[in-house]
């Protein structure tokens, strides 16, 4: 083989699937914990791994594309709080109801994400202070609408799709299935998805080539506030009910399946394939905890770790790039970095 | 001595540079907060007759002590060009370790404020390091911090806190001199200390060097890595301090005692002039944030508006609070 042909290949694998060592950890890890931990190696472990990952997995790709832009959100944990307890309380058991509740929810939610994405682009405030103080806000009004207690109840026949399976497989991640090639084909094969890489490598260029920067900021914000209310639809299959506090958590282990996932926090580099293998490494760290019988307090200690690590495999990469091209030019810092390396 | 004068030229001529107006705006910056804390304590004053009562104005103040020790620690890495979004769990970790350690005994206290200071002093230099050192992104690496600051707690307590604090240790918080908080000389000590070393001295001005401009700052001989981790490691430290007024100030420790705490403190830093990406702003400013801060959320209390109000409003003042500052820097 060539080696121009080989190294497209693996272009093309990064742009549909992320960054290869995502999936070699995940590779590793499947075959990790086949050898050394106890009941992992069964097909029911493993559909209970994917449908323990759907939920993050849906509020992972909208964060995907926030971060892309270069911005942050972390109100997904009290929008998906939202979608929850909104879907549960418009259905109410009714199965006529299903669709007008997902479509409600889904609509709350972009509405939400929207108004952030707003505030963001239009009055230049940083993203991650416009969400906190929106994930308040969202969670003060679940709480309002709630009375602060368990909230409506699901139409029956989604009662027990959280822990179907379809043939070896689980319904939730055949149902994530089209969700996700239409992330994905937004993100490679639309102008849309050109213009969030295009937003985020640099809003300055993006606004000089014609790219409504604010538009793009806004649409990747309204995004992920309607794809967190769906993951809160998706969590009640599994919690079936409302409940208030059904996000907790979900704001940091997004934000970590996606930069896990290869995508850069800076905007601009990255994307949904990474995020998924990272939503598996985070769901696959949960289950080897949980099958050892870890309890959730070091859970949160070793997502903490696998940060650290995540963060400083990163940076140590970068620096020695970077190294190697300041010895080339002879020069520190930034003018080498601006200039493309030959060699 | 040659450096520490150049450096001080530079601050000076940093003051100085800009037209009149640009110099207005940035007065603005700093002193705005506190022309909004005045109007908020007027409009406060019209609302709830309460407010006025030297009861309630003593204990914002007591409340506001905490918060504002962590705020002034938070507005150090911001002004360095970072970020820590792992106070909140700082905080919470130093409550259930101080209320344990110290087991009820006046002996104890000594040691169990050296341990949490240590501890915070670790945690600093750890983000710091990485940031500093590797050029890590500090939100990731704190917001990893933080995750691991959290389990400890988790870890530590197994969900449920000891409370063995001793009277006299509370004092801090919620004792008095001549009808004054004791608390509140404690951090005007602190605000004193902070402020000289930040305004009034080598390693104080370095930070708006690095923080304006890395480059030169490095070009120019200062030490980066020192500085950067100098500022995550005060805020560490300022962060404990400010938990064990609020253990002290509280009694009670529940693993909630931090939560919400990083956008609190870094919106009274933002709130206050600072600003992201670093070189600007003091440690006035940031307490004034605060004071806004805790006092919309007394008068919350003060009309009985229902609990998650308290969400509502504090939500929409942070972005408020912050949105007309990033207009006033536009121009």
């Amino acid at each position: 083989m060539p080696r121009p042909d080989s190294r497209s290949a693996v272009s093309a694998f990064q742009r549909w699937a992320g960054p290869v060592w995502v999936w070699t950890v995940v590779g590793a890890m499947v075959v990790a914990g086949s050898l050394g931990v106890a009941d992992f190696a069964l097909l029911s472990n493993f559909q209970a791994v994917g449908q323990a990952a759907v939920p993050l997995a849906v509020v992972a790709i909208g964060e995907t594309f926030v971060i892309l832009t270069g911005g942050i959100d972390i109100s997904v944990a009290a929008m998906l709080s939202l979608g929850n307890t909104l879907s549960m309380g418009l259905m109410a058991g009714h199965e006529g109801r299903v669709w007008f509740a997902i479509l409600l929810t889904v609509l709350a939610g972009l509405a939400a994400g929207a108004t952030s994405g707003l505030i963001v682009a239009k009055l230049r405030v940083p993203s991650f202070i416009v969400t906190l103080g929106a994930a308040n806000i969202v969670q003060g009004i679940v709480f309002a609408y709630t009375k602060q207690g368990t909230y409506g109840s699901p139409a029956p026949s989604l009662v027990n799709l959280g822990y179907a399976n379809w043939g070896p497989f689980p319904a939730l991640v055949i149902l994530l299935l089209p969700l996700l090639a239409v992330a994905l084909w937004v993100q490679n094969r639309t102008r849309a998805g050109r213009h969030v890489y295009a937003t985020g490598g640099d809003p300055a260029i993006a606004r000089l080539a014609g790219i409504s920067v604010t538009r793009v900021r806004i649409a990747a914000f309204a995004a992920s506030g309607g794809l967190a209310a769906l993951a809160g639809v998706v969590i009640s299959m599994r919690l079936g009910s409302g409940e208030p506090l059904a996000g907790t958590g979900f704001d940091w282990d997004a934000v970590t399946a996606v930069v896990i996932g290869g995508t850069a926090l800076r905007g601009g580099k990255g994307g949904v394939g990474g995020t998924i293998g990272g939503v598996l490494i985070v769901a696959m760290i949960n289950d080897f905890m949980n099958l050892q019988g870890i309890s959730t307090f070091w859970q949160t200690v070793a997502k903490g770790v696998v940060i650290f690590a995540a963060v400083i495999a990163g940076a140590g990469t970068e620096l020695l790039t970077r190294r190697r091209r300041q010895l080339l030019r002879h020069l520190p810092g930034s003018a080498a970095r601006e200039a493309p390396a030959h060699g | 001595m040659a450096s520490s004068s150049a450096v001080r030229d530079w601050g000076n001529a940093l003051r100085r540079g800009g037209t009149a107006r640009v110099r207005l705006g940035q007065e603005l910056e700093t002193y705005g907060v506190w022309f909004a804390l005045a109007a908020l304590v007027v409009v406060s004053t019209l609302v709830s007759p309460e407010f006025l009562h030297t009861t309630n104005l003593l204990n914002i103040l007591r409340q506001s002590v905490p918060l504002a020790i962590v705020a002034m620690g938070e507005a150090l890495v911001i002004l360095v060009g970072g970020f820590d979004v792992s106070v909140g769990n700082l905080v919470t970790l130093t409550a259930v370790i101080t209320a344990r350690v110290m087991a009820d005994s006046n002996a104890r206290i000594l040691p169990t404020v050296l341990l949490v200071l240590a501890i915070g002093a670790l945690v600093g230099l750890t983000n710091g390091l990485l940031v500093a050192k590797l050029r890590t992104d500090p939100f990731v690496t704190t917001l990893a911090m933080m995750l691991v600051l959290q389990g400890a707690a988790y870890v530590y307590t197994q969900g449920s806190p000891a409370n063995d604090l001793t009277h006299g240790f509370r004092q801090i918080s919620v004792g008095d001199v001549g009808g004054v908080p004791i608390s509140v000389l404690c951090f005007l000590g602190i605000f004193a200390l902070v402020w000289f070393v930040l305004n009034r001295t080598v390693p104080g001005r370095r930070l708006y060097a690095v923080g304006t401009n890395r480059r030169v700052a490095h070009l120019s001989g200062q030490p980066l890595t020192r500085t950067i981790v100098s500022a995550y490691v005060a805020c560490s430290v300022l962060t404990v301090v400010g938990g064990l007024f609020l253990v002290a100030w509280i009694g009670t420790t529940d693993m909630s005692a931090g939560s919400g705490w990083a956008l609190q403190a870094i919106a009274a830093a933002l709130i206050g002039g600072a600003a992201i990406g670093g070189g600007r702003g003091g440690v006035g400013g940031p307490v004034g944030g605060v004071l806004v801060l805790t006092t919309i959320l007394n008068l919350v209390d003060l009309v009985a508006l229902p609990n998650y109000a308290k969400l509502l409003v504090e939500g929409g003042a942070v972005i408020a609070g912050v949105a007309l500052y990033s207009q006033r820097r536009k121009e």
